[in-house]
């Protein structure tokens, strides 16, 4: 073991945590679109933040909840439009919480997906 | 400034790293056995072991070129030149996108890669071009939820 991972020095910028934890949303009816609160930080400004998420519900926790597949950002040379089999997912941070939207590309509906985050303190834009 | 953002001290929790590492995957970009109409990406998948106990969070930054190290939400855009029986026009796609997850055994790499030369379409609306290989390299940390 390397004692340097013991140290801590005011030498480093950390990133000091503000809150983390996990909340459940429930994925929306197939091929419809949701936006989700996924917590209420209050700290008065867009801080940086970390999330991902069990999207598909293979136990497998995705950063951003984006699963890529060959379709993504597909654009369409012949044919109809292309059909996504994974959830979409995009996410951003107001003053004052964490939100997702998820777009549920398959066939199936419904599912609760468990969405973790870690928000960090300082970093004002 | 607010004073506050100099404080440290043990009553602040930070991410502590468990694991580091890198990956080399190799996508060629061959789509052609998929099936034809539209402008996609071919998927290499691969892992690595995460012997941390737990299912961490991750941070990632990966590159296409060795140089140039993309954020992980990065989807890199290129243009190509689709030619068809009418005329030809410009086209935008993805020449390369990663996404890593964690489970509690492994991490998960998904490489896409749509990069290709001109596309042809012949007057049955079949669509021909050269795939262009990619090396992807992925840098992660994974550091504890708690």
């Amino acid at each position: 073991m390397d004692q340097n991972e013991f140290s801590l020095s005011t030498d480093t910028n950390y990133m000091k945590r503000h809150i983390a934890g996990t909340v459940n949303i429930t994925l929306p009816a197939s091929s419809q679109q949701t936006t989700y609160t996924i917590v209420n930080h209050n700290l008065g400004y867009a801080p940086q933040y970390n999330l991902d998420a069990n999207i598909t519900g293979s136990g497998t926790y995705w950063y951003g909840g984006e699963v890529l597949e060959e379709l993504t950002d597909a654009g369409i040379l012949s044919g109809s439009a292309a059909t996504l089999t994974f959830p979409t997912v995009r996410h951003w941070a107001t003053n004052n919480a964490i939100m997702m939207r998820v777009t549920n590309n398959t066939s199936s509906s419904g599912g609760t997906r468990p969405v973790r985050y870690v928000i960090y303190l300082d970093y004002k834009q | 400034m607010d004073p506050d953002d100099f404080l440290f001290n043990s009553d602040f929790p930070i991410d502590k790293v468990l694991q580091t590492g890198e990956v080399t995957i190799v996508n060629d970009g061959n789509t052609s056995s998929m099936t034809a109409g539209y402008q996609r990406g071919k998927i290499v998948t691969s892992s690595a072991p995460n012997t941390t106990g737990q299912i961490c969070s991750v941070r990632y930054v990966w590159s296409i070129d060795g140089t140039n190290w993309q954020s992980p939400s990065s989807h890199l855009w290129y243009s190509f030149t689709v030619s068809h029986p009418s005329g030809s026009s410009p086209m935008g796609a993805v020449q390369g996108a990663v996404a890593v997850g964690i489970s509690t055994s492994s991490v998960h790499f998904r490489t896409l890669n749509g990069s290709h030369g001109a596309v042809s379409i012949n007057s049955s609306g079949n669509a021909s071009y050269t795939p262009i290989s990619r090396t992807f390299r992925i840098k992660y940390a994974l550091f504890a939820r708690d």
